[in-house]
Parts: structure tokens; sequence; C-alpha cells
């Protein structure tokens, strides 16, 4: 997860960001807490690093139909072992 | 009239003005960039930043807009989000550059890489003039869309052509 959406997830009046510098609706700026910010996108990292180990859909639904579901969510399984959420 | 024959005393200072070179030739060069990266949910259009100021020799002239706007992508939390991208002069809309940039059907991030663009203006004055880009995302929804994204650096070329 990108720092600007964890400002936007934790800041719902968070509109623009221009730098490091956030703005609400009519351009003012808003005050942010950069180490919740921080904090926020190291407790969703495992989410990117999932992401990217997960095979394609095309290869999870020729894993279900070739090995079974259960060949499947060993495959799924893996990759959420690797990246535990943290 | 071969090339050799012209002389430099019927030349200002030897070098040729821009009021004698022949139509089609670049008059002058102004370049921009901008690494900043803004990101924005907002439907409005905003400054991307990027922009260059020109003052045209000529009021005939053409301006040749090149275009380089990097490090677009999508962020996730909603479907629909999509980047639009417009080109000014000055505060007046030329073309919409950019629709839907980075759309998906899904809430995930789709990282689209830069998107470039060429445009031939006519001004028309002597008179400093400033082209810009400006961004915006095309649904009102819960996910942002970005330029620049990772401090990459986007660029705008500007050339003036004598007419």
């Amino acid at each position: 997860m990108r720092t600007n959406d964890a400002i936007f997830a934790l800041n719902p009046s968070v509109v623009t960001i221009r730098g490091d510098i956030a703005y609400d609706a009519e351009g003012n700026e808003v005050q942010y807490d950069k180490a919740a910010v921080q904090a926020y996108v190291d407790a969703n990292a495992y989410k990117a690093k999932r992401a990217a180990a997960y095979p394609s859909f095309a290869d999870q639904f020729d894993t279900i139909f070739h090995e079974g579901i259960d060949a499947w969510k060993a495959q799924i399984q893996a990759v959420k072992d690797r990246f535990p959420k943290e | 009239m071969p090339v050799s024959t012209i002389q430099n005393a019927s030349l200002a200072s030897g070098v040729p003005s821009a009021a004698k070179l022949p139509a089609g030739s670049v008059l002058q060069v102004v370049t921009g960039s901008t690494s900043t990266g803004v990101t924005t949910s907002g439907t409005t259009y905003i400054d991307t930043g990027l922009s260059a100021t020109i003052t045209p020799t000529s009021a005939t002239s053409r301006i040749l807009v090149l275009i380089g706007q990097n490090g677009i992508s999508k962020g996730p939390g909603a479907n629909g989000a999509g980047l639009k991208l417009q080109l000014l002069r000055n505060s007046t809309v030329l073309i919409k550059i950019q629709g839907y940039g980075g759309y998906t059907e899904s809430s995930s991030y789709n990282w689209v890489g830069g998107v470039s663009s060429a445009y031939v203006d006519s001004p028309a004055t002597t008179s400093a003039t400033t082209y810009k880009t400006q961004f915006g995302n095309e649904q009102a929804v819960a996910a942002s869309v970005t330029i620049n994204n990772d401090a990459s650096t986007s660029t705008i070329t500007l050339l003036e052509i004598a007419a």
C-alpha cells in the first residue's frame, strides 16, 4: 500500500495530496498523523505481497479444473503462510 | 536561391532573425518538468504541476506542445476510478488527453505508466502563454488516481514554429 492511499483511508476529508501535503475538497490543508499513516502502511503491506504472489485467475481455475479444490486451497494457503498478516 | 548566395550583410547581425526564417522553422524551444506526485479522489480537474510558458515571437506562429505525463496509476478502494487528463492554454481547455486512465472493474491497483500527446496550437499572441495539464478522477468513488507516482518525471516541451 502506498502512503497516499493510507492517508486517504485514515482521513476521509482528504481529496488531494500534492507531494506530502493533503487537502480537502475546498483546497484547505488537512493535517494528518504521519506515524499512524506509516503504521497503516506497514500493517497492510502483506496484502500487496500476497496479491503479487497469487497465481493468475486463469491458472487458479486451471488448478481447480485439473487438480480439484483441495489442491487450489493448498496453493493459496502457501501464499498466505509465506506472507502472514503482521 | 542557393544558400551560398546569401550575404551576412543582408541579415541582422549575421544571424537570421525569426522573421527571416522559412515556414516550419523552429524559432524557440521551452521545456518544463515535475516529479512531485499528486493524488486525488476528486472529480474536479486540478493542476498536475506540469507547465511551461512561452512568449511567441510572432502572432502567426504555431506552438507544438509535446507532453509526457508519467507515473499514472489508479489506487485501490472502489471500482470505477479512472484518470482524466486535459491540456490547457492559460485557462482555456485545448484537448482532453486521457479518459478513464487505469480504469478496471475491480478495486485493486492499476499501474498505467505514461501517457504522451502532441498538439499544435495557434495562440495568435505575442504575450507570455502558459501551457499546462490538469487531471482528476472520472467518477466520484472512494478510490484515487495519481500522476508522477514514485517520483516519476513528467515533461512538457513547447516548440514555436514559424508560420
